[in-house]
């Protein structure tokens, strides 16, 4: 089910912080119209269930503006926040109708357990976690599959080794590492040696000991 | 234990902490993170101490960041000194850190796991923090 939000434009001279104390959010939208953007306004409590739900940069929202004759999906740009409260500051809409290709980043999803994990004892770094592509705005993919069943330790997943749905090509470098499987290291493992050995200090330390503990 | 390597100056004012994190405040490497609810300086101490408290938790496998470095050097005077005589020597190292601060990030461990590592580690913290998941992380498990 397509996700819906209804906008308001925004009355000139409104203030953004007095908007937000009146449980309304700033936003935007742009793309609809060459370089134009219109200035709105969105409830704050159907804005934060819309960001509840959709993902930011790849998740299609069909806008509907009263006061415009426009009315069409747009992708949810940006979201700017409060960096701990989830109290939206603004968002901003990007209009697909006239775009015959639009950037998305699309959060990679990882299938399997790799090999060089499961047998080995290595661990699995993810280097990527989202990859910016482009498509077709109509067809855009909920995420990508990364297969990593078969990596073991040593070996490095590329963006070109990727296996990408039809009609999506890869924005940036291709020769970018998603996930590597690296092995346990001589400096972790004499990290974890230590940190044994300082709990075992530690331990006999707190233990009493002696006639002085009793 | 945490520290620069070489400053340009050795000592530095104190300076104030207002306002919110403005960078780091993302998760940008792992999968969990611990973020800062409060102004504080925090030492490089309390950072060993809180990735020592992860590490030990999580054993084997899985990956830490730390995401604050002590830069600051914070001075003292030694005890019962008379006043005057220039500014103290330094003493240890701080971060400043302010609300919405991502301290550490951890990934290659379930969730059950990095959470009680993080819960171990807010405990050397001096201020409240609050553990984080990343969206798409949260996604995939409420799908």
């Amino acid at each position: 089910m397509p996700l819906t939000i209804e906008c308001q434009k925004r009355p000139d001279g409104t203030k953004p912080n007095a908007l937000r104390r009146g449980g309304q959010i700033p936003a935007t939208l742009y793309g609809h119209n060459g370089a134009e953007s219109i200035q709105l306004v969105v409830d704050a409590k159907q804005a934060g269930f819309l960001i509840r739900d959709a993902a930011v940069n790849s998740t299609l929202v069909q806008v509907t503006i009263p006061e415009l004759p426009w009315k069409g999906k747009a992708l949810l740009r940006e979201v700017q926040k409060h960096p701990w409260r989830n109290s939206l500051y603004h968002i901003s809409f990007f209009s697909i109708a006239a775009q015959s290709e639009v950037e998305v980043s699309l959060p990679l999803n990882f299938i399997g357990d790799a090999k060089g994990v499961k047998t080995e004892g290595g661990t699995l770094n993810s280097v990527l976690t989202e990859l910016a592509v482009k498509c077709d705005p109509e067809r855009i993919p909920e995420k990508i599959d990364v297969d990593v069943s078969a990596l073991n330790i040593g070996d490095i997943l590329n963006v070109s080794d990727l296996k990408l749905p039809p009609g999506v090509a890869v924005s940036g470098e291709s020769d970018r590492v998603v996930v590597m499987i690296s092995g346990v290291s001589t400096a972790a493992a004499a990290d974890a040696a230590d940190d044994e050995s300082a709990a075992a200090t530690e331990s006999a330390a707190a233990t009493p000991s002696g006639k002085g503990a009793e | 234990m945490l520290s620069p390597r070489r400053t340009k100056f050795r000592k530095q004012q104190r300076g104030r902490m207002r306002g919110l994190a403005t960078r780091g405040s993302d998760l940008n490497f792992g999968d969990f993170g611990l973020q800062a609810l409060e102004p504080s300086w925090i030492t490089s101490r309390q950072i060993e101490a809180g990735r020592r408290a992860m590490t030990r938790y999580i054993r084997r496998g899985g990956k830490i960041w730390i995401r604050v470095f002590p830069d600051k050097p914070v001075t003292a005077r030694p005890a019962e000194t008379r006043m005057g005589s220039g500014k103290g020597a330094p003493e240890f190292w701080v971060a400043v850190v302010k609300p919405g601060r991502i301290l550490f990030e951890i990934a290659g461990v379930p969730e059950a796991t990095a959470r009680e590592a993080m819960r171990l580690a807010s405990f050397k913290m001096p201020i409240k923090t609050k553990f984080i998941v990343r969206h798409q992380i949260e996604a995939t498990e409420e799908s």
